[in-house]
C-alpha cells in the first residue's frame, strides 16, 4: 500500500467533507470503469464472454467497450503481447486520459505464459506499462475476471482525492515506446527482454501505489524470482540455457548468483 | 470426391433479396422484443430453454463448477499423518509443457543420499497452461487440480507459489473431486505409506502440519537407505 | 472530371473490427477500395518452434491455443496426425465422442462467427449475444467432459482422456432440445434483414475458379458453390457412417457465407442425433488400452517418417503435418491453418468495394489471429 500521506490525513482530521466527497467520488468513479475494446488472444474471447449476457460486466457499470483509448479509463490486456505488437500497446496506454488503470488478462500478458520461451514473445506487459491487477489462468475463466474488476474496484476505493498525480500539477508522462533492435525490443538500445535470458521484473507500479517509481520508465534491471533450486534440476529443464547465447548464459548465472530478491 | 452415398448436396435457399422496407427488420425486431418480455418472466437455467434471463449474478451466485474442472495445480498431503504424497520424481516437470514446474529432492541429512521427499517445490502460476498433464503424469497422485480461479492479485511475484502455499489436505481434494480421487485413493495412501518409511525427521511433512504431527525418527533404517 | 488522389489508410492493428490483431493497408480512392495489403504477425507465438522442442503429447494443449475457438477440432486433427505417424487404432466409442465433440465446436463456431460478423455490420452485440449463449451452453458441456471451458486438452492419442460422465448425456439431451428454437429464431432475427441484405448481397464475391485456385476451404468454398467437405471427402474418423448433408452457395457472397454456416449448424445437429442415438451401442473404451497410461503418451516415439492429418474444422481443412526423426519430439512440425489460407483472397475479394466493405468481408472469412500467425 501507499506510504502514509501526513497532509491527507491532517486535511481528514480536520473535517469530514473532504473524505465524503472522496468516498462519494470513487464510487462515482468505480461504478462506471470503461475497458478498451482491445483483444490480442484467445483471453478475449473470454472477455467478450464477459461483457454478453451470461456473465453482465454491465452490472459493474463497465460494459462500455470504446473502440477509442481517449474514452477509456481501463486497458484489459487480453492475450500475448509479442514483440511486435508491443509497442502499439504502450502507444495505446499512451493515449488513454488519466487516470487510467491496466487489467493484465491471463498468463500471456502477464508473464509471456505458455509461449515465454518464444522469441517473439514479451514475457509480461508489465515491463512496458505499469498493471494494477493481474489474473493469472490460461484463459481465465470470465467470472475470474469480474472477480479482477472488483479487485480493481476495491483499489480505487483506496485512492485518495488529494494525493492523485493527475489533479496535481505534475505533467502526464508517456511511457517509453519500445524500438525493434537486432535482438528485439530496445529502449534506449537496452534490451527489454533478452531472448533467452531469465525474466525480468517490473520496475512499475500500478497507479494506486502510487506513480511509477520515477518520471520515466526505468529500465528493468530488477530481477523476477526465478525458482532454480538445484544444479541438477537445472540442466535437466529444457527451459534452461540449451542453445542460448554463452554471454546470456553467464549472464544469467551472475544474476542468479548475486539477486536475492524477497519472497512473496 | 468420396463416392459414399450418405447425404447430398445442396444449395442454399437464398430467399427475396429484395424485400419491401421494413419487413425482414419488423420480423428481426420481434424476435429480440419476445426475449426482452421474456426477460421479465422467466429465468434461462436449464439449456433447453432459449430465452428467459441467463445472467449469473457472480458474486452473490455461482455457477456449479464440473467436478473435472481445472484451474491450477496444487501438492497434496495427508490429512492425519501430514505426510506429502510427493516424491520428487520430477515426472510432473519434465512433461510440463511450458515448464512451470519446479522441484528440488529432499536429501537425507545422515547419509547426503535422495530420499522419496520433496524439499522445495515452486510452481509459476504466472505462466501454467492449465492442461493438467502434470496431475495426469503424476504416478503418486501428489499433484492435482484446483478450481480455485479468484486469484487476481496485484503483485506479480505473489503468483509464484511455493510448497507452504501449494499444499492441501486430501480431504480438500476428495471434496472438490469425490470421483477421480476414489479411482486412485487405495492406490495413492498405499504408495505413500511405503514411502514414509523411508523419510528421516521432518523429512516430507507438510510445512503446515509442522509440530501438529509426530515426526519419524532421525534416522531411517539402514536397509531402506537406496536412493529412489 | 475531378481531379481524384490515392490514399493509403491503414486498419489495425487495434481496431475493434479486424478481429484481433490484424493490420491492413488499403489504398483507396474515395471511398472504393483498388488495393489491400494484409499485414500480418502480430500474433506469432512461434507455435511450430516450440512444438519442434516439445515432446507429442506436450503440443497437445498448444493446439487448444491455435484456433482458440476450437479447442477441440484443433485437438482432433493433431490426434489423428500423430496416430497416422504412430500407427494407433482408435476404438469407435471414442471416435464417436470426438465426431460429437467437433460437432458441437462446429455450432458453436459458426453461432460466433455469424454474431461477429454481424458486429462488423454494425448490429452491435446483439445477434452476438445470441450466438455467444448457445456457446456458454456448449462451454458448459465441454467443462463438464474435459475440465475447461477453452483450452479443452481433450484428446490423446488413441482416444481422450476420460469418457464422459454420466451427467453429460443428459445435459446435451437438454441441449439438443433447444438448439432448434435457436436455430429457427437465428435466422428469423437475420436472414430477411434489410440491413443484413443490403450490406452482404453481392459483396466479396469469390468466385468458384479463384476460390479453388487459392484452395480456399470450408464454409468459405463451399459458399463459393464447390461441394468440399474433408469429412466427405476424406472420411475420417466416424464420418462415412453418418448421414449429413453438404450445403453449398450459388453465388459466393457475404450473404450465402452467412447462409451456408446457418446451414452447417443444422448439419451438425443432424449429426448429434446419430451420435447420441448410436453412442450407448458403440464398443471399445474411451481409449486404445495400448495407449491408455500417461507413460505410454509422453514416452510416444513414432517411427521415422512423416504424416498428414486433417480434419475439416469449423473453418476449413486443418492439417498437420509431423515428420518424426524417430525420437520423442517432431523433427518438423507444420500447421496448415485455414483461417491463413482463407485470408489470401481478401484483396481479391474487397477490390471494387467499400471501405467499409472491407470489414464485412474480413468478417465474412472468420478468421482467428492465433491460427493465422501461429
Amino acid at each position: 500500500m501507499t506510504p502514509l500521506d501526513v497532509d491527507q490525513l491532517e486535511l481528514e482530521k480536520q473535517g469530514i467533507l473532504l473524505s465524503t466527497v472522496n468516498r462519494f467520488y470513487n464510487w462515482g468513479r468505480r461504478s462506471s470503469i470503461w475497458p478498451m475494446a482491445f483483444g490480442l488472444a484467445c483471453c478475449a474471447i473470454e472477455m467478450m464472454a464477459t461483457g454478453l449476457s451470461r456473465y453482465d460486466l454491465a452490472r459493474f457499470g463497465a460494459e462500455m467497450f470504446r473502440a477509442s483509448p481517449r474514452q477509456a479509463d481501463l486497458m484489459i490486456v487480453a492475450g500475448t503481447v509479442t514483440k511486435k505488437m508491443a509497442p502499439q500497446v504502450v502507444r495505446l496506454y499512451n493515449q488513454m486520459p488519466e487516470p487510467r488503470y491496466v487489467i493484465s488478462m491471463g498468463n500471456c500478458a502477464t508473464s509471456g505464459g505458455p509461449f515465454r520461451d518464444g522469441y517473439n514473445v514479451l514475457r509480461g506487459i508489465d515491463l512496458l506499462v505499469p498493471v494494477d491487477v493481474y489474473i493469472p489462468g490460461c484463459p481465465p475463466r470470465p467470472e475470474a475476471l469480474l472477480h479482477a474488476l472488483m479487485t480493481l474496484q476495491a483499489q480505487i476505493d483506496a485512492q485518495k482525492l488529494g494525493r492523485m498525480r493527475w489533479y496535481g500539477k505534475a505533467e502526464a508522462h508517456d511511457y517509453a515506446v519500445p524500438t525493434f533492435g537486432a535482438q528485439g525490443l530496445e529502449i534506449d538500445g537496452q534490451l527489454i527482454d533478452p531472448v533467452g535470458g531469465l525474466p525480468l521484473l517490473s520496475p512499475l507500479k500500478g497507479p494506486n501505489q502510487g506513480a511509477a517509481r520515477t518520471g520515466l520508465i526505468e529500465h528493468p534491471q530488477e530481477l523476477r524470482r526465478f525458482p532454480i533450486m538445484d544444479e541438477s534440476v537445472m540442466l535437466e529443464s529444457p527451459t534452461q540455457a540449451a542453445g542460448i547465447a554463452p554471454e546470456i548464459a553467464a549472464n544469467d548465472l551472475k544474476r542468479r548468483n548475486d539477486a536475492e530478491v524477497p519472497r512473496g | 470426391m468420396s463416392t459414399e452415398n450418405r447425404g447430398k448436396t445442396y444449395t442454399v435457399e437464398r430467399g427475396a433479396t429484395k424485400l419491401r422496407a421494413g419487413q425482414g427488420l419488423g420480423t428481426g425486431l420481434g424476435v429480440v422484443i419476445k426475449h426482452f418480455a421474456d426477460a421479465f418472466t422467466k429465468k434461462l437455467d436449464s439449456p433447453e430453454k432459449t430465452s428467459g434471463v441467463f445472467t449469473v449474478q457472480y458474486p452473490e451466485e455461482r455457477l456449479p463448477l464440473a467436478e473435472a474442472y481445472r484451474n491450477f495445480p496444487i501438492l497434496l498431503y495427508d490429512d492425519a499423518s501430514g505426510q506429502e504424497l510427493c516424491t520428487s520424481c520430477f515426472q510432473c516437470q519434465r512433461i510440463c509443457p511450458p515448464q512451470v514446474i519446479h522441484m528440488a529432492q529432499a536429501k537425507d541429512p545422515a547419509t547426503g543420499k535422495a530420499i522419496p521427499a520433496v524439499s522445495a517445490f515452486v510452481i509459476e502460476y504466472d505462466a501454467c497452461m492449465s492442461c493438467g498433464l502434470c496431475a495426469e503424469v503424476c504416478p503418486f497422485d501428489a499433484i492435482k487440480m484446483d478450481q480455485e480461479f479468484e486469484l487476481s492479485t496485484d503483485y506479480h511475484s505473489g503468483l509464484t507459489v511455493d510448497k507452504t502455499d501449494l499444499n492441501r489436505p486430501i480431504s480438500f481434494y476428495e471434496k472438490l473431486a469425490p470421483t477421480f480421487w476414489g479411482e486412485v485413493k487405495d492406490g495413492a495412501l498405499k504408495k505413500l505409506q511405503a514411502n514414509i518409511k523411508r523419510r528421516p525427521g521432518e523429512l516430507g511433512i507438510a510445512p503446515q502440519m509442522l509440530g501438529k504431527v509426530p515426526t519419524n525418527p532421525e534416522t531411517a533404517p539402514l536397509e531402506l537407505r537406496t536412493t529412489t | 472530371m475531378l481531379k481524384t488522389q490515392e490514399l493509403q489508410l491503414n486498419i489495425g492493428p487495434q481496431h475493434p473490427s479486424t478481429h484481433g490483431v490484424f493490420r491492413l493497408i488499403a489504398t483507396i480512392d474515395g471511398e472504393t477500395v483498388i488495393d489491400l495489403k494484409p499485414v500480418f504477425g502480430y500474433l506469432h507465438r512461434n507455435h511450430e518452434q516450440i512444438a519442434e522442442v516439445s515432446t507429442y503429447i506436450q503440443i497437445m494443449p498448444f493446439t487448444d491455443r491455435l484456433d482458440y475457438f476450437n479447442s477441440m477440432a484443433n485437438n482432433f486433427g493433431y490426434a489423428l496426425a500423430v496416430e497416422k505417424l504412430a500407427g494407433i487404432e482408435v476404438p469407435q466409442r471414442a471416435n464417436y465422442i470426438r465426431v460429437l465433440m467437433a460437432e458441437l465446436t462446429r455450432i458453436l463456431n459458426h453461432a460466433a462467427a455469424i454474431g461477429f460478423m454481424l458486429n462488423d455490420m454494425g448490429a452491435w452485440q446483439t445477434p452476438l449475444a445470441f450466438g455467444m449463449r448457445e456457446r456458454e451452453k456448449i462451454l458448459d458441456l465441454f467443462e463438464m467432459a474435459s475440465g475447461a471451458r477453452m483450452m479443452c486438452n481433450y484428446f490423446r492419442f488413441g482416444g481422450i482422456w476420460r469418457d464422459l460422465p454420466p451427467e453429460f448425456l443428459p445435459q446435451l439431451q437438454g441441449l439438443m432440445q433447444g438448439l432448434p428454437t435457436f436455430f429457427d429464431e437465428f435466422e428469423r432475427l437475420l436472414k430477411q434483414n434489410e440491413i443484413l441484405l443490403g450490406r452482404s448481397v453481392d459483396v466479396g464475391i469469390l468466385p468458384k475458379e479463384v476460390a479453388a485456385s487459392y484452395s480456399v476451404t470450408g464454409p468459405m468454398l463451399r459458399a463459393s458453390g464447390i461441394a468440399y467437405d474433408l469429412r466427405r471427402a476424406d472420411g475420417y474418423s466416424v464420418y462415412p457412417e453418418l448421414d449429413f448433408d453438404i450445403p453449398v452457395g450459388a453465388v459466393g457472397d457475404v450473404y450465402d457465407r452467412f447462409l451456408v454456416r446457418l446451414a452447417e449448424m443444422r448439419e451438425s445437429y443432424r449429426i448429434l442425433q446419430q451420435v447420441i442415438e448410436r453412442l450407448p451401442e458403440t464398443t471399445g473404451g474411451h481409449i486404445n488400452p495400448a495407449m491408455a497410461s500417461m507413460n505410454k503418451q509422453k514416452s510416444l516415439r513414432p517411427p521415422p517418417g512423416d504424416a498428414y492429418g486433417r480434419v475439416e474444422s469449423p473453418k476449413g481443412e486443418l492439417g498437420f503435418y509431423l515428420v518424426s526423426d524417430g525420437s520423442d519430439t517432431p523433427y518438423r512440425y507444420k500447421v496448415r491453418a485455414p483461417s491463413f489460407i482463407n485470408l489470401t483472397p481478401l484483396g481479391d475479394m474487397c477490390r471494387g468495394h467499400t471501405v467499409a466493405d472491407v470489414v464485412v468481408i474480413l468478417g465474412s472469412i472468420d478468421i482467428v489471429m492465433g491460427e493465422v500467425d501461429r
